[in-house]
């Protein structure tokens, strides 16, 4: 009697306790076993503040060097110049699919890397000497690509480049012009660069600290980033877009990243290589834990492989498929397409890997979406 | 999620039977699981005007497609596409039919729909004929994205299809249930609900609560079948409502308050159709004001990503949904706020070409103010 008693309230008890809202966050909660904050630690410490340092300091010596460029316009200041354009672009490379807190909030890639420039009004501006960068409008004529245009383009040789900047009508509204993007794209890197350090905005911490894997937590946010830029960017712009993957298979070359540079290539294997080190968690000699030691701790099969390797490999393997692409790519793209090809369904091959297997091994809801609906 | 909606709809049930209880003398009655009414073995229901201009709605809008295809747009027939005249639409009964869009817009933006019409046809016939690209301060066309689709804007990169469709939800049809259907003067105490209307099988009540019903534009069965909503049904604030359901339950709770409505003002006990009402308006706004965040997600991305096509499709979009709270009677952001956000935060004077990540900002943060619930939920929707 006594004992079915207690047993009766022991079950009036359970059930009570498991109708209230608390119970069912519990168990919730059981799931989420793994600590992902010194992931989060490794990946701000060992792969996204490097990276925005390395590009702080080579967007600081591009500024002094186009500083020289400006004062004496002459082959060796050009060609200064061009080298430290190239190293900065190459070093944006590797941070530039981080399009999350600061960079997000300044919008950092659409004012650093909209391409292709519009060199058109660019032209425009110079006649008229009307110069405002900070406005949405602006974002395709300034940044890395209109350096390369000014670098690259504005003449087909080298002395006609610098006649541009001597001996033209324009060639001080060019000079100021040149000096402004200059200006804008070292603002905007430094701006987002501090908000990141620990002296600054500390969104470091803010990133250690959101270690859930909802929508707005650090993984979420970073493995969407990362699937939507490697889509829409180094499948896409990069590749996709001058080989006329979106025009019915008309080719666009001028389309290409560095189009008058003709370092597309490069910066596309630059690129990949940026990725497969984010994947590592590493940044040239500094190397933690990565998104693929965390994958691989999970344990995640694909095909009778472990997803991470599996991920890995493919990225090595897009990688060198990109570099394949024969250099200057605007000219391989009407000559010889076909290695770019190739690398372009690798690439896309990856991107399923990315967008599908790894964000649900990760438990990450992709929550970008194409903008084609209605 | 799940814990809240099922509690609401605990407080749903609780209201109900509270209010059942203060009832008691009233006669017993039962509250169907669908919106169908019968009296004498037939339909009481009829919302066909409102269909009616769900349609025209939809033909406007497929025309104003067109032109963002490429194709030279008339201004007149824009216009009497509007007004329905002079046979304007494909479907011949809805130039055979009595009902217009002008003549129910709320009087505050006839004339603004009338200038975005002329102007739709100015700029699609510009772009027709001389392919002009939109720039700051230049009507035109632009791509979204890479999509290979354009859309026509005017110089400040509103979007004409979206300012056109998406604004006249909100100034005939919500404007229309909040002010008109939903108001004293048609559902209140004065209305006739003894006697049937000559000819029909509704009392005067009974059929305004139907009109405002139709303007929702959902099968009666929804959203109870599968699909939840037919592919014949996916425009104006149907797809909004469903679109916003799995994190807000607002199918349900729309659809739960139309049909008890229906049943109590049949029934005549009116305390319990009052209370209805103030539910579908509170659910009615937060469709907007959620839809209009959802909106402000995608223009952040695409501000983020430099695609100012899909950019200004976006926040046309967004523009809309939060202008279409202004109808509410009782709305829970006051107007000073909806000013704001129109013309500071979307931009100088609504210029989307100066529109900032702050201001985007701003407008989620005013908006998830005024609606609590949306908090939670204000980076996923």
């Amino acid at each position: 009697m006594k004992f079915k008693y207690l047993f009766f309230l022991l079950l009036m008890v359970t059930g009570f306790i498991c109708l209230l809202p608390s119970c069912v966050e519990d168990e919730k909660n059981e799931k989420i076993t793994l600590d992902r904050s010194p992931l989060l630690q490794s990946i701000a410490d060992n792969v996204i503040l490097p990276g925005y340092e390395n590009l702080h300091i080579d967007v600081t010596e591009m500024e002094a060097s186009i500083e020289q460029f400006l004062e004496n316009p002459a082959p060796n200041t050009l060609d200064q110049t061009r080298s430290d354009f190239e190293k900065a672009y190459h070093s944006w490379q590797v941070v530039a699919f981080f399009e999350f807190g600061p960079a997000f909030t300044e919008t950092l890639r659409a004012n650093v890397n909209t391409f292709p420039t519009d060199y058109f009004s660019i032209e425009n501006a110079v006649q008229s000497g009307e110069i405002d960068l900070n406005k949405l409008s602006s974002q395709n004529k300034k940044g890395f690509p209109a350096l390369d245009y000014f670098f690259y383009g504005v003449g087909d040789t080298d002395e006609t480049i610098l006649e541009k900047f001597t001996t033209d009508p324009y060639s001080d509204h060019r000079k100021a012009y040149l000096a402004a993007v200059s200006e804008d794209l070292f603002a905007k890197v430094d701006k987002v660069y501090k908000e990141w350090m620990a002296s600054g905005g500390n969104f470091r911490q803010t990133f250690i600290d959101k270690d859930g894997t909802d929508v707005g937590s650090s993984m979420g946010l970073m493995v969407n980033a990362l699937s939507e830029y490697y889509e829409r960017i180094t499948r896409d712009a990069r590749i996709g877009i001058p080989l006329g993957k979106r025009s019915q298979g008309v080719i666009i070359p001028q389309n290409a990243e560095a189009y008058y540079s003709g370092t597309s290539v490069s910066l596309a294997t630059k690129n990949l290589d940026g990725i497969i080190d984010f994947f590592l968690g590493k940044n040239g000699q500094q190397d933690g834990e990565g998104l693929y030691d965390y994958l691989k701790s999970l344990n995640h099969e694909y095909e009778g492989e472990l997803l991470a390797d599996v991920l890995i490999n493919n990225l090595e393997e897009a990688k060198s498929k990109v570099a394949d692409i024969p250099s200057p790519f605007s000219e391989s793209v009407k000559t010889n397409p076909q290695p770019a090809e190739i690398a372009h369904s690798q690439l896309q091959k990856t991107l399923i890997l990315i967008k599908v297997d790894m964000a649900s091994a990760l438990g990450i809801l992709i929550s970008y979406q194409d903008n084609d609906g209605d | 999620m799940k814990t809240k909606i099922l509690s609401l709809l605990g407080i749903i049930i609780f209201l109900n039977s509270c209010i059942d209880d203060e009832q008691e003398k009233l006669p017993e009655f039962t509250i169907p699981t669908t919106y169908e009414f019968e009296r004498d073995g037939a339909s009481t229901v009829n919302f066909q005007g409102q269909t009616d201009r769900l349609n025209m709605l939809s033909e406007l809008k497929a025309y104003l497609v067109s032109g963002d295809q490429g194709t030279n747009l008339s201004s007149q027939k824009l216009l009497e596409m509007y007004a329905n005249e002079n046979a304007p639409f494909e479907d011949a009964t809805l130039n055979s039919s009595s009902k217009q869009l002008e003549d129910k817009t709320n009087p505050s933006e006839v004339g603004f729909v009338k200038e975005l019409l002329v102007q739709a046809a100015e700029v699609s016939a510009d772009v027709a004929e001389n392919n002009t690209l939109a720039t700051e301060g230049v009507a035109g066309k632009i791509e979204r994205g890479t999509s290979g689709n354009f859309i026509n804007i005017n110089e400040k990169g509103w979007e004409f299809t979206q300012f056109i469709e998406k604004g006249l939800m909100g100034s005939v049809f919500y404007h229309q249930i909040f002010n008109v259907y939903l108001s004293d003067s048609k559902i209140g105490s004065e209305v006739d609900n003894e006697n049937l209307v000559e000819g029909e099988n509704y009392t005067q009540m009974e059929h305004h609560w139907d009109e405002a019903f139709g303007y929702l534009g959902v099968p009666v069965d929804f959203p109870n079948v599968n699909p939840v909503l037919p592919d014949e049904y996916k425009r104006f604030w149907a797809n909004y409502t469903n679109g916003r359901d799995p994190l807000l339950g607002t199918n349900k709770m729309l659809v739960d308050a139309y049909i008890t409505g229906r049943a109590a003002i049949t029934a005549q006990n009116y305390p319990l159709k009052n209370a209805q009402r103030e539910i579908i308006i509170d659910a009615h706004e937060l469709v907007s004001a959620a839809t209009a965040v959802h909106y402000i997600n995608s223009s952040m991305n695409s501000l983020n990503a430099g695609d100012q096509g899909s950019l200004f499709h976006s926040l046309s979009e967004a523009y809309a949904f939060v202008k279409a709270l202004q109808f509410s009677p009782r709305k829970k952001i006051d107007q000073a706020q909806i000013n704001e956000i129109l013309q500071e935060d979307f931009g100088s004077d609504g210029d989307f070409w100066t529109i900032t990540m702050e201001g985007l900002e701003n407008v989620k943060n005013k908006l998830t103010t005024a609606y609590p619930v949306l908090k939670d939920v204000k980076d996923e929707i």
